[in-house]
Formats: structure tokens, sequence, C-alpha cells
């Protein structure tokens, strides 16, 4: 057994270029496999402690009434729940870098919110300070990064409905002192909102006591039992059930003791006044029917006396009645009283996140399984070879009495030993470098901190034991036919493989015109079919992943263009300030061509339990909208039109939702109504969520007319992107704000400049993948050839003709390879596309033919390095080889 | 002279040790002659047979073939030698066994200049029925057929054998050198054989005998025997 051990280890140092294309491609496959898990794996954990030390919530209770301070006492109660947050708000507008922009403003009850443990959804101070006094307020840090707010400044923020805000709040002015971010906060989305345009850009936290009214608008509860488990995890939610339920019990009973209170009860005194109003009435009216037939008896001054008092007690009943009048109309406009309780998945944030996580892990379904199946086909091969090679040393052994176990072990330890040192080195890559170079592009959508990296036994070892299976396994497999047989025959040598007709060779017209090599190479390609498909799946692999790093490239690139150039045929919208009557109002200024007012607005949409936000736009001409925005289905290229049958939606919120042309969708009209309507249409979209109606469907659907406060305008080609022009169109008083479409893609550029490591860490895998691959099916077929090489040195062949002899099979499985790798990169960036992309995002299925033409050039130019290497070990091959026994 | 050996030296580097292979031969072979080197192993015959076949270079020495001065040729013309002047027959017939019979000779036939017809040659072997067939599914003796025709069909200057009957059976193996003796004859093809076979001797026109890395005697056969009638 000794012997054999160091026989294997020389054996290891004689193959090194052998073992070490088993142990590089294991180590891919590990890489991507323990990297894509564990990246996932450390995202959920970084979330996980970012979310517990900061206290982020379990629950978040919303009501349709608010909440009053008994309400909040009665959350405390609750056995199993933890801590209670009780915050009040106002959403107000704000003018910002000429846009009108809508922001929600949190008033905390504890000014030492960032070092409170009991606070939940604790603030973090990212720069600055906290605010000292009721004049000061921090500032979500997406108000600086997108709107550009800076310490210092002063916001003024405006009413968004008819009701002034100091009604609400005793100050409008603040100063800014600090940023922060919210744990309930995760992604770059902020909800929506009722006022303005609808959509949230950021948030403001001030003193509490700046409010005046004591109702606070939301309640935050963390719940006992959850410090030890994930929030990723389904235990979580089995074990926030029970205090889910109780939440909602108390909800039902808190409204109903609300509607009593408030509603009933008013509602009762109120009808009681009205009676006792309309009895005094009655008496009155009694009563001076009665004086009348008094008044004849009476002095006139006596009677002027009596008609003062009747005249007052009239207008006083009346005045009573007008207030009870009152009183009805304002308990009408009580909203039924209800409670929400909605939990984490009902965070979009944490939705996002989640989803983010489970995509990547999604990759991990695909890569490495493709590096492994390589794996185990070049293992095939080359222990193929090595036993073929080692027949008679076979036969020795078992002359020598070794039994087949311990034969086998040699060849066995050989590729166990490739696959843990090369699963060694793939974990250390796949946990401390591929999740930093993943989680990039991620890092710019999500407040999450730093990646925290931790090495994960649990992958690791089921990385290990997949690599193990995929070579050892085609080990045993290449080994056993040789084990079979008897010490003697082994000892013989082995009868070479017979030629045999190919399929080709039955098209005699072709087969005539090839050359002796052609022929030598068609018969070997195909007489070997394993070497053909290792060769041709790590090929195409090869290919494949090229095609992908620079197809992302192209798809995320494209964005911009597919979106702001070809879909949206305006290049500026431009909001008008409230007063501007659309049907007045005519926009003629030098640069703009044409405009179409339309009504935009946030609203959220829902289909099967799942509730999503967008933007809905509702043109003022249905007709012209086609002239602005290009609505069409993406595969079959049919225009959409827009019609009073239904609404058209967007593509990506279609796929989210499960809609598919004809169906139903709920829309949310007020805070407690839903409406149902028809999806006529699915258009072509690939930035953010749109609905399309026309302004009859809105009137049916909202029961008011839309406010087309939007102008989408088409500017002359040499007045576009010009800044200058933009601050000359918002001097007017009407305009409110001016944008150009392409100049909020900040985001993108970051994702673009971000992509580049992934594409690198594609081309060397790719390049490492034909190396390997090619090396190994060139040094088995020479190691195979050796005597036919030597033969034909002998016979004459030129160096050159040498190479072209044997790597003629090369460059047909190259090119064979590159082909169907092609093919499948197509296919490998869909999925991928489709695996990774965002909520909010449609990445185009586009990849331009420079990338094909790219990664087909650089498939090429690494084979071309192989047999250039190659060329250098066939030249040293001695003739005398054919001089040889046959062994 | 046709083919000149004189005084070639030749020793090979093994790890620290130089082991001398030829330590000055010195032979000719005339056109048209049917030459046999003989001796036990390790006398130097191999060593002859890489340097005349174009293989290998002599240390010290001339080889002059048809003229040429072989030894102090380049790499590039070194191929061009084998290629064009050498037609050499294995031991172990080196077929490629991915070309049928045919295919093999036009491997020969495809790279040099003046080639001779391949069926016609393999109908000389008397192999025209098996043109089609793949090495593995010929005998032993087809195959060394095969692989002289293949040697042939270059039209060489000279016909180099390396033990060409160690394979094969005495019968099938007579029929080889009678081929070879035939093919010297009627197509006044210059042959040497190089076995250690002694009992092949009879046979040649001129015997070679080689012991220790040198020539140990030449023998020149007036009479040489037909193949048919050698035995051993």
């Amino acid at each position: 057994m000794k012997a054999i051990r160091k026989d294997t280890f020389r054996e290891i140092k004689g193959t090194l270029g052998r073992f070490f294309s088993i142990m590089l491609l294991i180590m891919l496959g590990v890489a991507f496999f323990v990297g894509l898990r564990v990246t996932s794996i450390d995202m959920q954990h970084t979330a996980d402690s970012y979310l517990s030390d900061t206290n982020f919530m379990d629950f978040r209770l919303i009501s349709t009434v608010g909440f009053q301070a008994e309400d909040i006492q009665a959350v405390k109660d609750l056995e199993s729940i933890k801590q209670v947050t009780a915050i009040k708000q106002i959403d107000a507008k704000l003018k910002l870098s000429q846009q009108d922009v809508v922001v929600r403003l949190f008033g905390l009850p504890q000014t030492n919110y960032t070092v409170d443990k009991n606070v939940v959804n604790q603030p973090v101070l990212l720069e600055g300070r906290m605010p000292k006094n009721e004049n000061e307020v921090v500032v979500d840090i997406r108000g600086k990064n997108i709107f550009h707010v800076q310490i210092g400044d002063t916001l003024h923020l405006k009413s968004g409905t008819e009701e002034k805000l100091t009604e609400k709040i005793s100050k409008t002015q603040f100063q800014v002192v600090g940023f922060i971010k919210r744990p309930d906060y995760l992604s770059l989305e902020r909800g929506t909102s009722t006022i303005g345009n609808g959509k949230l850009e950021f948030f403001l936290l001030g003193y509490d006591t700046l409010f005046q009214d004591e109702i606070w608008h939301e309640i935050y509860v963390t719940v006992q039992p959850t410090d030890q488990i994930s929030r990723f995890s389904p235990d979580y939610e089995e074990a926030l059930a029970p205090s889910e339920k109780l939440l909602q019990q108390l909800g039902e009973t808190r409204a109903a003791i609300f509607k009593q209170e408030n509603i009933i009860e008013v509602r009762e005194k109120l009808a009681e006044q009205k009676a006792h109003l309309a009895s005094a009435e009655k008496n009155m009216l009694e009563q001076s029917s009665l004086t009348s037939e008094a008044t004849a008896f009476m002095s006139d001054e006596q009677l002027k006396a009596i008609q003062a008092q009747k005249e007052q007690a009239l207008s006083e009943i009346e005045k009573g009645k007008h207030e009870i009048a009152n009183a009805y109309q304002q308990l009408a406009k009580i909203p039924e009283p209800e409670w929400l309780v909605l939990n984490q998945q009902q965070n979009a944030g944490f939705v996002e996140f989640q989803d983010s996580t489970k995509s990547i892990e999604g990759l991990s379904a695909v890569f490495p399984v493709f590096l492994f199946l390589v794996a185990a086909l070049v293992c095939l091969t080359t222990m193929a070879r090595m036993v073929g090679e080692q027949r008679s040393y076979i036969g020795t052994l078992k002359a020598l009495g070794y039994g087949k176990f311990s034969i086998a072990m040699k060849y066995i330890t050989y590729s166990i030993s490739a696959t843990l040192i090369g699963s060694v080195f793939g974990s250390l890559i796949g946990t401390y470098l591929l999740p930093e170079a993943v989680y990039t592009p991620y890092q710019n959508m999500f407040s999450t901190p730093e990646l925290q990296l931790k090495f994960d036994w649990f992958n690791v070892l089921f990385a290990v034991f997949l690599a193990l299976i995929f070579t050892v396994i085609p080990t045993i497999f290449s080994c056993v036919k040789e084990l079979k047989e008897n010490a003697a025959s082994l000892l013989r040598p082995k009868v070479p493989p017979p030629g045999r007709k190919i399929l080709m060779e039955r098209l005699p017209f072709i087969w005539r015109r090839f050359s002796f090599i052609y022929k030598v190479t068609f018969r070997n390609i195909f007489r070997y079919k394993r070497r053909l498909m290792m060769t041709v799946f790590g090929i195409s692999g090869c290919t494949a992943l090229l095609v992908l790093g620079f197809g992302l490239k192209d798809s995320i690139g494209s964005i911009i263009i597919e979106q702001y150039d070809r879909l949206y045929q305006y290049q500026m919208t431009i909001s008008l300030t409230e007063h501007v009557n659309s049907d007045e109002f005519q926009l003629k200024e030098p640069g703009i061509e044409d405009a179409l007012y339309v009504s935009e607005q946030s609203v959220d949409i829902s289909s099967d339990g799942m509730t999503k936000s967008l933007v809905m736009t509702v043109p003022k001409q249905s007709e012209r909208l086609q002239d602005y925005i290009l609505l069409q289905n993406r595969k079959s290229k049919k225009l959409l039109p827009l019609t009073d049958e239904g609404v058209i939606l967007t593509e990506k919120m279609a796929n989210i939702l499960g809609i598919k042309q004809g169906d139903s969708i709920s829309l949310q009209i007020t805070e407690t109504k839903t409406k149902v309507v028809k999806v006529t249409g699915i258009a072509e979209n690939y930035f953010y969520h749109h609905l399309y109606m026309t302004p009859n469907v809105y009137k049916e659907l909202f029961e008011i007319d839309p406010v087309y406060s939007t102008l989408l305008v088409k500017v002359s080609e040499e007045k576009r992107n010009d800044s200058a022009y933009v601050q000359e169109l918002t001097q007017k008083d009407e305009i409110a704000s001016c944008a150009f479409l392409s100049s909020s893609n900040e985001t993108m550029d970051q994702l673009m400049k971000s992509l580049n490591s992934v594409v690198w860490i594609l081309i060397f895998s790719a390049g490492l993948l034909a190396f390997i691959v090619l090396y190994n099916l060139t040094n088995v077929n020479i190691s195979e050839r050796v005597r036919e090489i030597a033969t034909i040195k002998v016979l004459g062949f030129y160096h050159s003709e040498v190479g072209k002899y044997i790597f003629r099979e090369n460059i047909i499985l190259t090119v064979l390879g590159t082909i169907f790798g092609l093919f499948l990169g197509i296919l490998l960036h869909n999925y991928t596309l489709s695996a990774t992309e965002m909520d909010y995002t449609m990445f185009p299925r586009i990849i331009q033919n420079i990338s094909y033409v790219y990664a087909t050039v650089l498939t090429l130019g690494f084979s071309f390095l192989v047999n250039f290497v190659m060329y250098f070990k066939l030249k040293r091959i001695h003739m005398v080889e054919s001089l040889k026994s046959v062994e | 002279m046709f083919i000149s050996v004189e005084n070639i030296k030749k020793s090979y580097q093994i790890g620290e040790v130089e082991i001398p292979a030829l330590s000055g031969a010195t032979f000719s072979v005339e056109k048209g002659e049917f030459a046999v080197i003989v001796g036990p192993s390790g006398a130097g015959k191999s060593t002859v047979l890489n340097i005349l076949g174009g293989m290998d270079r002599c240390d010290e020495g001339q080889l002059i073939v048809d003229g040429e001065q072989i030894h102090a040729c380049s790499e590039k013309e070194l191929i061009r030698y084998r290629r064009e002047d050498i037609g050499f027959v294995f031991q172990f017939y080196n077929l490629v066994q991915n070309l049928t019979a045919l295919e093999n000779i036009e491997l020969a036939t495809e790279i040099c200049q003046n080639p001779l017809d391949a069926s016609t040659i393999l109908a000389q072997v008397g192999l025209e029925k098996r043109k089609d067939n793949f090495p593995a599914q010929l005998s032993g003796g087809e195959q060394q057929r095969i692989a002289i025709a293949r040697a042939l069909a270059k039209n060489p200057k000279l016909l180099l054998c390396d033990e060409p009957t160690g394979a094969l059976d005495y019968e099938t193996g007579k029929m080889i050198l009678k081929l070879l003796q035939d093919t010297c004859r009627k197509e006044k093809m210059t042959v040497i054989v190089i076995t250690h076979n002694y009992a092949i001797t009879p046979m040649a026109d001129k015997v070679i005998k080689m012991k220790n890395g040198r020539v140990e005697e030449i023998l020149e056969n007036s009479e040489p025997l037909s193949a048919e009638r050698i035995e051993w």
C-alpha cells in the first residue's frame, strides 16, 4: 500500500498538467458554487445584523383613523410585544432643484433616538448630528444623493392639500443638520403618498412636539422571541404568526371602540340634540301660538319683548341646526375605523432585498453545475487515458497480487487529491473574493452596510461533496474495465481501437474532397465521443460565459437607449404650477415642437394578494399618446391602442403580478376603496412600471376628472440636453419644474461601472475553462498518438504539417463549440437577466453583434494560445518513438 | 558510390554518463543493392538506422546519399531528405489506425513530389482488394505489405527496413522478404534491411556485420539466394 501511495504522488508530479486541469476546473466550479450561495447568505447575514442592530420592526400598524394614546397603551399591554414606537407624520411638498417633490416628515417622541435601544426602526446617523430643537431636522440620505440637499440648507415645507400646514405642525421651515438612514427603508423605494404626484422621494425626521394633534399615524412593533432567528428563514414568520393574530384581534377591538366612541355615540348624541332642538322648536312654536292669543291683552312693549325673545330663540335653533348639520358632515368624513397589521413581507425594501438574495442563489444552480459537468468530462478523458497508458503497470500490480481496490485507489487518490486541492482554493475564492464582486451592483440599491464575509462550512462541504461526486465517479468508471481484465491480458498490448467509417463517408461527394489530414481528423472527432463532448461542452461554456459577460453590459447599457430614445418619443417633462388650466394654457416657446398634456400619479395595484405601486399616466388626448410613448408588444412589435375598454400595463409589472392580456387588476382608488379594471395590453418597457388609461376610464374609476398638470414635450434637436434652456423655461410662472428624460440615470451609470468587475470575472473564468479543456484534449490526443506523430515525422512531415495534423481537430471542435456556445450564451444571458433584474427594471434582451464577435474572437484566441503552447510539445516528440515496440 | 558511410561516430548523453553508440562505422551501398545490416542488440544497428533515415545526426563522420551530404543538412533539409529520399518500413508497421489501407499510402504520396500512384502500388503488393479496409481489419503480414507499399509509393532513393519480419510469423516473414527482394530486383530499388536475424543474410547482395559500435565485417554475396530458399 505504501509503495502504491508513493507511486501515486510520483504520478502526480509526472503529470502535473493533467493534475492541474482537474484541479483548476474543480476550483472554478467550487468557487462559483460557494461564491454565489455564500453571497446570498452573507447578504442575509449582513442584513440580519443591520436590522437587529437598528431594531427593525416586526410589524407596522396603520389605522384609517390614526391612533390615540389609549391605542398605543393597548398595544404595549399585549403580551409577547417587546417594544412599541408610535410615530406622528405628515406628507408635504418641497421645492427642490426646480421640482416639486413629495416628502414625509416624521416626529419621534425621543430626542436621543439614535442611542435609545427601545426605539423601533432606529435611525442611523450617517453625517452631521441629530436635531437639537424644533427648528432642525435630519434628512434621509436619498435626499442628499438624488436631490443634493446639504447640511445647513433650509427646507420650506408646503401643504399638499387645501388645509394649511400650520394647522398640523407648528413650524414649516427647518434647517438640515444631518443625514440618516432607517432600516425600514432598505431599498431606494420610498412608497406612495396621497399628495402631489403621489411619489414619496425622501423623509425628514424632526421633533415630535411640532405636531399639533395627539394622534399618531403609525405604530412600529417588535415582538419578544425573535432575536435568534434569521429574518429570512421561514421559521421567522412562523414565530411571528401568533403575535400577528393578537395584533389583528386588538385592531378589531380598538376599531370597534373607536367606532362606538367617536361615531355611534356621537351620532346618538347628535340625534339626541337634534331631537332636543326639534322639540324646542316645536315648543316654541306652540308657545308662540299660545302667546298670540294672549297678545290681545298685552302692551306693545311686552309684545316687542316677546317678539325679540322669539326671534332670538329661532336664531339659536337655526344655529343649533347648522351646528348639528356640520357635525354630521364631519362625522361622515370619518372613514370606517380599521387597523392594518403589516409584517416584513409588506415592507418594500425588505422584500426587494430578499428577492435579490434569492436571485443570486438561483444563479448558483446554473454556473457551477455546468463547470462541474465539464470537470467530470475532463476527469473522464484524463483518467481513461491514464489507465490506458498504464495497462501493463496495472497488469504487473495484479500479477504481484494487488487487489482491484488497491489498484483503483491509485487513480481515485489521484482524482481526490486534485479535487480536494482545487476545492480548498475554490472555497477560499468563493468565500472571500466572489461575494464582494457579486454584491457590488447591489450595494448601490440597498442601504445595508459593507458585506460581512463568513466562511460557510455547510456550503463548502456541500460543494466539495459535489465536486468529489463529479470526479471520483468518472474515475471509477474509467478504470473499472481495465481492472476486470486479468493480469495476462493486461500485460499484452491493447488492441488499438479499430478505425471505422463515419457517417460522413456515406456522402462520397463530400468525403472524396477531403485530404487524408481531414479524413483522420474527422474520424478521430467522431470516434472519441467523450472527447468531442468534453471539448464542445467546455468551449461552448467558454463562449457562453463571454457572451454573457459582454451581453450583460449591452443589456444594462441599452436600458437608457431603449427606454428614452426608442420607446419615449419625447425628450422633456414639464410640471405646471397648480393654477394653470390645461384647457387654456398653450406652451409656445422656441424649441418646443409639440407637447401632450398628461396626468401622472402614483397608484397601488394588486392582483392575487400582491400589491405594487406604479405610475399611472392619463393622456388628455388618448389618440396622441402613441406619438409620445411607443406602446407595443415587445415580441410581436404590434402597436397597442389605448381604448376605453381598459388599461395598458407595462411588461415587467405584468410579469411580477402574473397578468396576461385580458386579465383584470385591482386599482387602489382611495385608502380603503379598490376597483377592478381590465388590462387590454401589455407594453414593452424597461425602466419603472407604468399604467396607461384614457380620461374616460379614469373618470369611471375615480369619479373625478383627471388633473392634467404634466406636459410631455418634444424638444427640437438643438435644444436637447441644454441646461440653460431648462433654466429659461423654469423662469416662467406657469412652469413648476422641467427636466430632460436622460438626466436621472445615475443609478444606471453606477450599475454599469460595478458590472465591469463581473465581466472581468467571467472573461477570466471563460479563458481558464477554454485553456483547461483544450490543453487536456491536446494532451490526451498527443500522448495517445505519440507513435502516429513520430511515424509521420519519419515520413517527412514538416513541423507545421504535424501541427495541422493534430490541431485541425482542436480547431474544428473549437469552432463547433463556439457556434454551440453562442446559442448557449443567449440562453444563459436570458436566464441570468431574469434571475437578477431588479423589481423595477427589465433588462432588454439585447446582445450587440459586436459582443458575439468579441466572444468568438476571444474563444478562438484562447484556443490559438493553447495550440501555440502545445506546438512546442509536439515538436519535442522524438521520431525514435516510432521504432519502439507497442506497449 | 550511391550511399557512403564514413567513420561515423555517435554517443548519447544519458544523465551524467556519455554512452558511445557508434565508434566509427564505415561502409557503402551501391544503387540497386540489397544490403543487410546485422548484429546483436547493442551493436549500433539502430543508431545507423536513425542516422541513415535522417532521424538523428552523427557527431562525427560523413554520410553521403546520392551525392548529397546528409551529415551537413539543416533540420529542415533533413525533413526534406526523409520526405523525398527515404522509404521507411517499421517493425510494427506503424499504420495510422484511422486511415484505410489506401489512405495510409496516400499519407505518403500527398507530401512528396514524384509519388507513384497509390492504387498501382497497392496492386503491386497484392492488396488492391483490401484498399478500403482499416489496419485493424488486416493481418500482420497484410499490414506490413501496406507499410512497404506506403514506403515505396514515395518513389524513394532508399528503402530502409527496421526488423521488417520481427513481428511476423515465419511464413509471412518470408513473404515480406520476398516482396522486398523482388522490389529491389525489379524496380532497381536500393534496400537496406536492419535485423538481428543472421538467417536473412544469404539473400543479401551485401552483408554488413556490426558489433560494439563498429562494422565488424562486410561480406559481398555474388550469388544471393532467393527469399523463398532461406530458412531460420
